[in-house]
């Protein structure tokens, strides 16, 4: 099989069919499709990559001996290893090759400079790569999901810069006048990201503020990397593909302004919730706490939209890989937000302040809020950027079953493992490895959930690079396989 | 296969339903319907700001505080724990003299010349012990040269010194030199009277600020 030639042939398709079809909206695949390849490629590896990293610290946690001889494989270095592949390489990649496609798409105009994203996007992998081999050699720095070494900062933030101009510029060259809430939702991540970044950089690496206040603000960064980058991705690639994969307009669309400016009012400050019993004045915890509680009000509006317009097509998600994915996404959203609410209130932050349970929350909220969504996206985006069919429903039937069960265990696991550990360091007069010894079985779910992940992680690579690899069939070849979309209609309500 | 099981078979690429243009102009025609109508989504996003406002309003009228912005704790019966402590009842400050001499005699260079018996060193430092310079009842002389110094010959005890007492005014508070000076004219034998940081404070103020004392500027003490 020549491996190569099916790699050329897929990003450079020369079809013969093409010109009777050719409309804008291949020249506008077409303009994107080097990029975005690249993109997913990083973001399918890192997945891979992150999961294994996550299961060997989730083993680490109930069988301690594994993997103790190397010196590179340490506990304090997998977690960060794993959580910072997980967000910068997978999640970024696949949310911003997302945010491409949609750009794209939505401008309505082929994108130029389609290299230069590719280079930009290339040097963050590198820096990711960098990064992770800088923690292996133990320069890591302490700060949550900063844990990459000072020496790639710049890297990332120059990249960062290449990127979002790029984007900006993409946004700008739109042929359409209005607009429509994912490109709000890109544009705010991609804002967004270079403050929080460069905010957090300047305050505890180059110019380190005071020791009480680092912590505040290594809390705020945590949090607004979900809230105003990841989350926005997401949000973005729900709201296109609703409308995409279920011929409907989004439930409620009108009131899209009130969940997006209260969703960066209250998630940009929501990471001071941390704070509660820390070492700062009370009410600046108070006002985090209440942020968090203000999220209710965004999560509702999105909740409702977003469910509404699924459960009202709710037969055609199960025919289509993208809207399951989604569907899965928005349940876990809702799931996150509700623990992430509940979990910032004083009473349950006395339990569960020290336990699993924000891992656990974190988790659910990358691989099972942001990562469906994006891995949707992706079953959607991909067959279109390469005029190539899924090659297996099974394998995808397969990711989606291992995904949505190892999610489940890892839910049970960590999040209702911490407040029952939370409970028992509070309540109870046992020494500390007793209670260890207790929550053994909830990291034993764990690992099991994080096997399934990984098992799907494998299901979707395999797809992804047979997809990639695979010789063209004649029916590929020949035409293209997207047909025209019909228009959708407007039905005043 | 029945049809079923054929319907919920994944195809190979999702179809889609709605082109993208389609997409922004409908979208946007929904956004320029009124605002105000009967939707589900109004009505629960409303209820959900009444929520938020009335758990936020309780909130920060329990969790804030108690509106000091410099306060660390949140429950209120800390908060009043500490305030009391901040308001508890509070007499004079009491110095132990002798203790803070000790302490400082040790630490500082005091012990270095004059020797942790008071002996000084013969020839080179004069004796502290048995000293007319310390035992003299007027304690304003020893303060005197605790805080300015003194250079040049000096007699003491019948021998002659030519050395340099180094100047503590400027680096030590009232109550230290007090507590030096007490100490030294309570040990070793000398049982000389107290001396507080009033008293200190009343030599400061006079000599202020001032080279090192002579030993025939100090003389007067003598006749």
């Amino acid at each position: 099989m020549n491996l190569i030639g099916n790699l050329c042939s897929s990003l450079c398709s020369n079809l013969e069919g093409d010109a009777k079809n050719r409309g804008t909206q291949r020249t506008i695949d077409a303009s994107i499709r080097f990029p975005l390849v690249s993109l997913f490629k990083a973001a399918v590896c890192w997945m891979l990559i992150a999961t294994v990293f996550g299961l060997i610290a989730s083993i680490k946690l109930h069988t301690p001996s594994f993997m103790e001889e190397c010196q590179y494989m340490t506990y304090g270095k997998v977690e960060p290893i794993f959580w910072n592949t997980l967000i910068y390489g997978w999640l970024f990649n696949a949310g911003l090759g997302c945010a491409v496609f949609l750009l794209a798409r939505l401008g309505g105009v082929p994108l130029k400079q389609g290299v230069s994203l590719t280079i930009m996007t290339v040097i963050w992998n590198l820096a990711v790569v960098i990064g992770v081999i800088g923690i292996m050699l133990g320069d890591q720095l302490p700060y949550e999901w900063l844990e990459f070494p000072s020496y790639t900062a710049p890297i990332f933030f120059v990249s960062f810069l290449g990127i979002g101009l790029w984007c900006a510029m993409a946004f700008r060259a739109r042929v359409q006048r209005s607009t429509y809430a994912s490109q709000w939702w890109i544009l705010v991540a991609l804002f967004s990201f270079a403050w929080i970044y460069s905010a957090a950089q300047i305050m505890l690496v180059c110019s380190p503020a005071q020791g009480a206040f680092q912590n505040l603000v290594s809390a705020w960064y945590a949090e607004n990397v979900f809230g105003l980058l990841i989350a926005p991705l997401a949000f973005a690639s729900i709201y296109y593909l609703i409308p995409k994969t279920l011929g409907i307009s989004v439930v409620g669309y009108r009131y899209t302004g009130i969940a997006f400016w209260s969703w960066i009012l209250f998630a940009s400050v929501a990471g001071a919730a941390k704070m509660v019993n820390g070492p700062i004045p009370v009410w600046v915890a108070s006002v985090g706490v209440i942020a968090t509680f203000g999220l209710l009000l965004p999560t509702t509006t999105f909740s409702i939209q977003f469910l509404g317009s699924l459960l009202s097509r709710f037969s055609k998600i199960w025919d289509s890989a993208s809207a399951r994915f989604l569907f899965a996404g928005v349940v876990s959203f809702i799931a996150v937000m509700m623990f992430k609410i509940w979990g910032a209130l004083r009473g349950s932050q006395e339990v569960v302040q020290f336990s699993i349970f924000d891992s656990g929350v974190n988790q659910l909220a990358m691989f099972g809020f942001a990562g469906m969504v994006f891995t949707g996206a992706s079953y959607f985006i991909l067959p279109r950027l390469l005029n190539k069919e899924l090659p297996s429903s099974t394998l995808v039937d397969l990711q989606f079953g291992a995904h949505v069960l190892g999610l489940i265990l890892l839910a049970i696991g960590l999040i209702s493992g911490g407040i029952h550990q939370g409970e028992l360091i509070n309540g109870s007069t046992a020494d500390m490895l007793t209670v260890v010894n207790t929550m053994r079985g909830s990291y034993f779910l764990t690992s099991m959930g994080l096997s399934l992940l990984l098992l799907g992680a494998i299901a979707y690579n395999v797809t992804f690079f047979w997809m990639l690899l695979s010789t063209r069939s004649e029916k590929e070849a020949s035409t293209s396989l997207i047909e025209e979309a019909p228009e959708l209609e407007y039905t005043a309500s | 296969m029945s049809d079923e099981s054929q319907n919920h078979n994944i195809s190979g690429i999702d179809e889609s339903l709605a082109s993208d243009e389609s997409i922004l102009k409908t979208h946007t025609r929904i956004r320029r319907e009124p605002f105000f109508v009967a939707s589900p989504v109004l009505f629960t996003t409303a209820i959900a700001l009444t929520v938020i406002f009335i758990f936020g309003w309780f909130y920060q009228r329990r969790y804030m505080g108690e509106q000091n912005p410099q306060m660390y704790l949140h429950e209120r019966s800390d908060i009043a724990l500490y305030n009391n402590w901040l308001e508890r009842p509070r007499g004079p400050i009491v110095y132990d003299y002798y203790a803070i001499g000790e302490s400082l005699y040790t630490k500082m260079a005091c012990v270095g010349c004059h020797q942790a018996n008071g002996e000084g060193l013969p020839g080179q430092f004069p004796p502290l012990a048995g000293s007319e310079y310390v035992t003299i009842e007027d304690s304003t002389l020893t303060t005197k040269v605790l805080l300015a110094g003194l250079v040049g010959p000096v007699t003491v005890k019948g021998n002659e010194y030519n050395g340099n007492m180094a100047a503590y005014g400027g680096g030590l508070k009232d109550h230290e030199i007090a507590g030096v000076v007490t100490y030294i004219r309570k040990s070793w034998g000398n049982e000389s009277s107290e001396v507080t940081k009033d008293d200190v404070a009343a030599v400061r103020g006079a000599i202020g600020d001032r080279a090192p004392w002579s030993a025939e500027e100090l003389g007067s003490y003598f006749q």
